[in-house]
């Protein structure tokens, strides 16, 4: 990327439009390529930025998610440098591997959110109790196996099919609309 | 497989919660690296947590992507409903346009920015139905007022709030809020204790819990806490010693009257839906059941009953958590289906304490009902107990029976129970029924006969119209 290559006359309201849409997918692209969503925040304000200051290079008729993951990619390697003494999940070719696989389900992942939300209606009531424990009261799943007096490995192992199903629901319905 | 080695399940979970060891990770990297099938388990994991932890509000979103309703200014800063959409878009988008001027021009200082967020409150959008919000938004408010609809959403100091209209609501900094009028439901978890709601006549203080507040027509308010703790103080004086009132644990409700200012014990509390939330003010309220009461006198005794409205099903809640008892919820035999006759009737919930086991007795306490026109009153008698005199004589038993559960594994009520296949502990209850046949007051009695050790549940009770 050339750094002079700054835009003068500031992002359109389309381009911004399509970047708010875009906010989950990237989200997701960069914790996936953190191993965790420590610092994610971080790095989607610095990707926006990146993209908001080089909006000009934005053609219009390309997929805005793909180009948007070019730079989430770089911001990611650029992160991971700056951190290079801590403990990092991925080493560098696995990054670079996959950030070229997750490339490739950009198209459309910008309307995951949204069948998400049906796809947990569709959960049995216990199993969006827990979903709702984890991710919206914020409980870990060590303290969820202990308030329900479950072994922590069960409940892990819970929660990871729980994620598969609504991630199976999510691959089988995105793009198709009228999900009861 | 070694048994030694973590599955990739193990792998993934210790990731995602952050407590991986050095030899996980290496793990996970060869297995990453040689496996496509795992990478693609891994990006299911991954995406779906992330974006879980997304629409609920928990992922840091950078401060210059604030988006307002409208464009913001000391004149104009009352979100009126409802709005349109397409205004709504238009305007979310000039907002950020400013927002994002702060990255393009370099002179923009750090202090313009800040005070360009300091007028209201940042919230995120949790859920929305007929408000102009859309989920995954953040907006900022000072003050809110919704006639209908409902709306979700977290603050920035991590307060969740819920409600529907009717509701007027001043948002005063990120820990303290105004209620002037309707129903709340405020879910502070772990990072908001201190937090604040004041209304007319009181305030109340959150030491880490969820709970719900209502202010009513007449300027009373009702505080019921669902999980934790809250304080309670009189309203316009500073959070002391000398203005406390009283402090409420999970199960318990209390009234603040807007006549005397004095807090008194609520009897009968309407859920929403059956969740652990208070209803709206304008949300249905049982047509069958007025009241419920008993004849309890005691001093700082705030328990209280719970009604649903239709809400009797699988997995309906059965009892409010307090304090050792976990959340118990009422289901269907295994291998067979709920009860029909039960489903769709207002839905009762009676707390544990009132089969008091002070020196090993059932207490004299017994609940009444007011009922307002012909209906079916249901007692759902934990099998385990013999079924006291006044059952016996006034209910038929239907010979249906339902379960009561999951138990925590030191409740006394289950300590001859052993778990069942998927290592729960649940009780049986048998139904019985009594046919009222006119507008009445109907009274229940203790669920033990006198003078007995009383190591059982409590019973449940369900009331439906007969039609």
């Amino acid at each position: 990327m050339d750094e002079n290559m700054l835009d003068t006359s500031g992002p359109t309201p389309e381009f911004v439009q399509r970047l708010m849409a875009s906010q989950s997918a990237m989200y997701a692209f960069i914790v996936s390529l953190l191993g965790g969503v420590n610092d994610a925040d971080d790095v989607l304000q610095e990707t926006n930025m990146k993209l908001c200051r080089r909006c000009a290079l934005y053609d219009r008729e390309q997929p805005f998610l793909r180009w948007a993951y070019t730079f989430a990619r770089f911001e990611v390697m650029a992160h991971r440098k700056s951190k290079q003494r801590s403990r990092l999940v991925l080493d560098d070719e696995l990054v670079v591997r996959m950030a070229g696989e997750l490339e490739e389900y950009a198209e459309k992942a910008d309307s995951r959110l949204k069948v998400l939300e049906r796809c947990i209606e569709r959960l049995n009531p216990r199993q969006r109790e827990l979903i709702s424990a984890r991710y919206s009261r914020g409980e870990a799943v060590r303290d969820i196996a202990e308030r329900l007096s479950r072994p922590e490995n069960a409940m892990a192992a819970l929660f990871y099919r729980l994620r598969k199903i609504l991630a199976d629901c999510v691959h089988s319905n995105i793009g198709k609309e009228g999900l009861a | 497989m070694n048994k030694d080695r973590p599955t990739f399940e193990q792998l993934c979970h210790a990731v995602l919660e952050g407590s991986a060891s050095e030899a996980d990770l290496e793990q996970i990297r060869e297995r990453l690296r040689n496996s496509a099938t795992d990478r693609e388990a891994y990006y299911q994991q991954m995406q779906i947590h992330a974006l879980l932890i997304w629409q609920n509000g928990r992922a840091a979103v950078p401060e210059s992507l604030v988006l307002a309703p409208m464009d913001y200014s000391e004149k104009n800063n009352i979100i009126a409903f409802p709005f349109r959409r397409a205004v709504l878009a238009a305007a979310a988008a000039v907002t950020l346009l400013l927002g994002l001027a702060f990255w393009l021009v370099p002179d923009l200082n750090d202090r313009a920015l800040s005070l360009a967020v300091q007028k209201g409150v940042s919230v995120d959008i949790l859920a929305s139905s007929e408000s102009p919000y859309q989920v995954g938004q953040r907006v900022i408010l000072e003050r809110l007022e919704l006639e209908t609809g409902s709306l979700r959403f977290r603050i920035s100091s991590g307060a969740v709030l819920d409600f529907e209209g009717p509701v007027s609501l001043e948002f005063l900094n990120p820990m303290r809020l105004r209620l002037e009028r309707g129903s709340i439901n405020t879910d502070v978890g772990n990072e908001a204790k201190g937090f604040v709601i004041e209304t007319p006549t009181a305030n109340v203080l959150d030491i880490g819990t969820r709970f719900g507040t209502s202010v009513c027509a007449d300027g009373s308010t009702d505080i019921a806490v669902f999980e934790g703790e809250v304080q309670v103080y009189r309203a316009g004086l500073p959070l002391t010693q000398e203005s406390r009132l009283a402090t409420l644990v999970e199960g318990e409700a209390a009234r603040m009257s807007a006549r005397d200012a004095k807090l008194e014990r609520v009897n009968m509390l309407t859920l929403k839906g059956g969740r652990l939330q208070v209803r709206g003010l304008n949300s249905p309220d049982s047509s069958v059941v007025l009241n419920v009461s008993d004849n309890i006198k005691q001093a700082n005794f705030y328990r209280c009953y719970t009604i649903v409205s239709g809400g009797m099903a699988e997995g309906a809640l059965a009892s409010l958590s307090f304090k050792a008892y976990l959340q118990l919820k009422w289901h269907a035999i295994p291998g067979k289906p709920f009860p029909e006759e039960l489903k769709g009737a207002d839905l009762i919930g009676t707390f544990q304490s009132f089969a008091k086991r002070e020196r090993g007795e059932t207490s004299k306490n017994d609940i009444s009902l007011d009922l307002s026109r012909p209906c079916a009153v249901y007692v759902l008698f934990d099998t385990q107990a013999t079924p006291p005199e006044w059952l016996q004589r006034d209910f038929r038993d239907t010979g249906l029976r339902v379960r009561s559960g999951p138990w925590g594994k030191f409740a006394r009520e289950v300590r001859d129970l052993d778990p069942d296949a998927n290592g729960e502990l649940n009780l049986t209850h048998s139904v019985w029924r009594r046919d009222v046949l006119s507008a009445a007051t109907v009274k229940l009695g203790p669920p033990g006969n006198l003078g007995i050790s009383y190591p059982y549940a409590m019973y449940g009770v369900a009331v439906k119209a007969l039609d």
